[in-house]
């Protein structure tokens, strides 16, 4: 038996209840809240509890732990994300991969690793009024996330579906390097995405939440923060309800926590919303706008030779050729990588009817698929989405589409279908609803320059939510202060993807360490000063 | 459908799922009592209407497939979309019940859908018909619409083990000491 640190943690007599098994209500007290458990809930968790500070975590998600992980797409969806992976803009034209468990996207991510590109870090400081967020500010930071998550350039030669990325790059003269992990003797197996198997990967769920808990931090899941209550500028209590075994209905259970401080970490849709529905004060109407997504355009390719897309490391190779095409602030940057394929992932994405969906299938082995991530919010026609509330008081996200960020799509899914046929593609088809299989890169950029960039047209995915409470100096322009601290309520801090003024511009988990990191250690020491 | 129908729907699209969304109220999950039920699986929220439809759309989303032969697949199909219905947020599964009242209301199903007669014994030609004109429709509202129906079918299907034969895929690999 593999030893898992969550199990052996619980039979210690950790502290952690789930919510839906709750038969009554409760109260309590702690030093901090903190709603939520990824990247930067987690973390934080890890900072404020190792400072002595008497910590709770709430989490709308359930605790899965390795016994539960079993590389199947069918249990891990409906347990570990958002609407089962399946969570979509208001006008369903963007499909959200969205983590909702312990350890939030950390259990479920690609562990693709990349620090906050330095041109996004100066991005932030000239055009945002972000303040100690430069290269060199954020540089130890850094420093110390990859050190205790054990993130190191992955040895290991990539699987024919990063291969031919590699390959295509090389021939077409793209830059192109190799990706650095989180992971500690991963097995290279291919399934990060339903939660690892054997906790190679350095996730929350078995490193820092494990820390808080051994520190006495106290867990509650199932468990849905809907509102703070505030009073002259200040949070008082935490108000969260209780869900059922499903994640679906509340049960009518109910927990109020007062505390010294409350910290957000419920990503960039929960983050928002919950400030939305606490009627925090916005008096510049910022809070859930310009939240961002990296929206993703795919193409997806056949290869004569096996590729099997499901096995290997899912994302090791990477090409930042177009990324910063005219600087920080030009066309839409995009950056190429590729996704692991399993079956339901892969039969999703195909949203082709019937024959023509089943023949594509058959040929899943022989499958390679590439994905850009477009880079939104540099520039002025990039405002990114808003975060809106249901009349039931849940959020969803409202992304219009600009003529900007459709000329991004279009040449991101000119340079796929270039790249998947210089690596030796013997077909290739650009995830669009118009979109035929071409066999040649001349039939298939003459095809792509027309196709309509319209919802539902393109075929658009997100797997990271980012904005909706951006951080800065001036309250006219950010929700939080540059340590994470809300304008307006003094003991509220938000430390997760939604204080990033813009996008990332890579995959954003070491981006939200880095600043948890950062951030969580200046709360801990203002609150332990204040003692 | 063709251009007539098309258009048609076009000028009354939004008008018929307002009043699909005020009709859907009284059934929605939690205050049905017509849910389907097949041997010992009780649905969580597909009703007897709702199976019907769904087993009417496997043949043409899944053509080509085991699940569009054989009935026991197509069953575990249908169940499949089932669970992953009664997964959903509550919002959500509100969105999922509207779009099934389109598809069971026969007024609805004659106009939007161009499907005469009862689903059980449409023409397998017919529901590939609807399901193209959804796909590519100018209608943003009826493109999600078949989104959606194509992403549950084929999510159910392709979840499922019993599927993985047909791809080239053995699974997920043994662990060596689990």
């Amino acid at each position: 038996m593999i030893e898992d640190v969550i199990t052996q943690g619980l039979a210690s007599g950790w502290s952690v209840q789930d919510g839906s098994e709750l038969d009554r209500d409760l109260e309590m007290e702690a030093d901090v809240v903190i709603v939520g458990t990824g990247a930067g809930g987690g973390l934080s968790a890890e900072v404020l509890t190792r400072a002595g500070l008497n910590v709770v975590l709430v989490e709308e998600g359930p605790l899965k732990h390795l016994p539960d992980f079993k590389m199947e797409e069918r249990f891990a969806y409906p347990d570990l994300y958002q609407d089962s992976a399946s969570r979509k803009t208001k006008d369903k034209a963007i499909n959200i991969l969205q983590g909702r468990c312990v350890g939030g996207g950390t259990t479920v991510n690609w562990t693709s690793s990349f620090a906050t590109p330095d041109e996004t870090l100066n991005h932030w400081g000239r055009v945002h009024e972000v303040e100690g967020f430069s290269p060199e500010d954020m540089a130890p930071w850094f420093e110390k996330v990859k050190a205790r998550l054990n993130i190191h350039k992955w040895p290991v030669p990539p699987n024919p579906n990063n291969e031919a990325l590699r390959r295509g790059a090389e021939r077409l003269g793209w830059s192109f390097d190799f990706m650095h992990r989180n992971v500690k003797g991963c097995a290279n197996l291919g399934y990060c995405g339903m939660g690892c198997p054997i906790n190679a990967k350095q996730s929350m769920l078995v490193t820092t939440i494990p820390a808080a808990l051994d520190g006495g931090a106290r867990l509650y899941t199932r468990m849905r923060a809907v509102r703070l209550t505030h009073r002259a500028g200040r949070v008082t209590e935490l108000v969260c309800q209780a869900l059922d075994g499903r994640g679906v209905f509340t049960t009518g259970r109910t927990m109020r926590i007062k505390a010294r401080a409350f910290v957000l970490a419920g990503g960039a849709i929960g983050s928002p919303a919950l400030l939305m529905r606490s009627k925090a004060p916005d008096p510049h109407d910022l809070v859930g706008k310009r939240t961002f997504l990296h929206p993703v355009t795919a193409s997806t390719a056949l290869f004569a030779e096996p590729i099997r897309p499901f096995s290997g490391a899912p994302q090791s190779v990477f090409s930042d050729q177009f990324l910063w095409p005219e600087g920080v602030d030009g066309p839409m940057g995009y950056k190429l990588e590729v996704p692991p394929l399993h079956p339901i992932l892969s039969s999703t994405v195909l949203d082709h009817l019937g024959e023509d969906h089943h023949r594509l299938m058959k040929d899943f082995a022989h499958m390679q698929a590439m994905l850009s991530l477009c880079r939104d919010g540099f520039h002025p026609e990039s405002q990114g989405g808003r975060v809106v509330l249901r009349a039931d008081g849940s959020p969803e996200l409202d992304y219009p589409f600009t003529d900007y960020v459709r000329d991004g799509f279009r040449r991101s899914l000119l340079s796929m279908v270039e790249l998947q046929f210089a690596a030796g593609a013997t077909s290739v088809w650009p995830a669009h609803r118009q979109a035929r299989s071409y066999s040649q890169w001349k039939a298939a950029r003459a095809a792509v320059a027309e196709l309509p960039m319209d919802p539902q047209m393109v075929r658009l995915f997100s797997a990271h939510v980012m904005g909706g409470c951006p951080m800065g100096r001036e309250a006219r322009h950010s929700v939080v202060t540059s340590e994470g601290m809300h304008h307006h309520l003094e003991n509220l801090a938000v430390i997760d993807g939604s204080v990033f003024p813009t996008s990332i511009g890579t995959n954003p988990q070491v981006s939200i360490y880095g600043m948890a990191m950062k951030n969580a250690t200046a709360l801990a020491a203002r609150l332990t000063a204040a003692g | 459908m063709d251009r007539r129908q098309f258009l048609k729907l076009g000028v009354t699209g939004g008008a018929l799922l307002t009043m699909s969304a005020w009709m859907s109220k009284g059934t929605f999950w939690g205050t049905g009592t017509h849910l389907a039920r097949r041997g010992n699986y009780q649905y969580q929220f597909l009703t007897e209407a709702d199976h019907e439809v769904v087993s009417a759309l496997i043949p043409a989303i899944l053509a080509g497939t085991a699940a569009a032969r054989d009935k026991e697949l197509a069953e575990e199909v249908v169940r499949g979309v089932d669970i992953a219905a009664s997964h959903f947020r509550p919002a959500i599964q509100k969105e999922i019940r509207q779009l099934f009242t389109v598809l069971t209301l026969p007024a609805t199903r004659v106009l939007a859908c161009g499907v005469w007669s009862g689903w059980s014994q449409a023409d397998p030609a017919r529901v590939e018909g609807f399901l193209a004109s959804w796909r590519n429709s100018r209608m943003a509202l009826l493109r999600s619409g078949y989104d959606a129906l194509q992403q549950l079918t084929v999510a159910s299907w392709y979840g499922n083990p019993k599927s993985w034969s047909g791809l080239g895929y053995e699974g997920p690999p043994p662990l060596a000491n689990a």
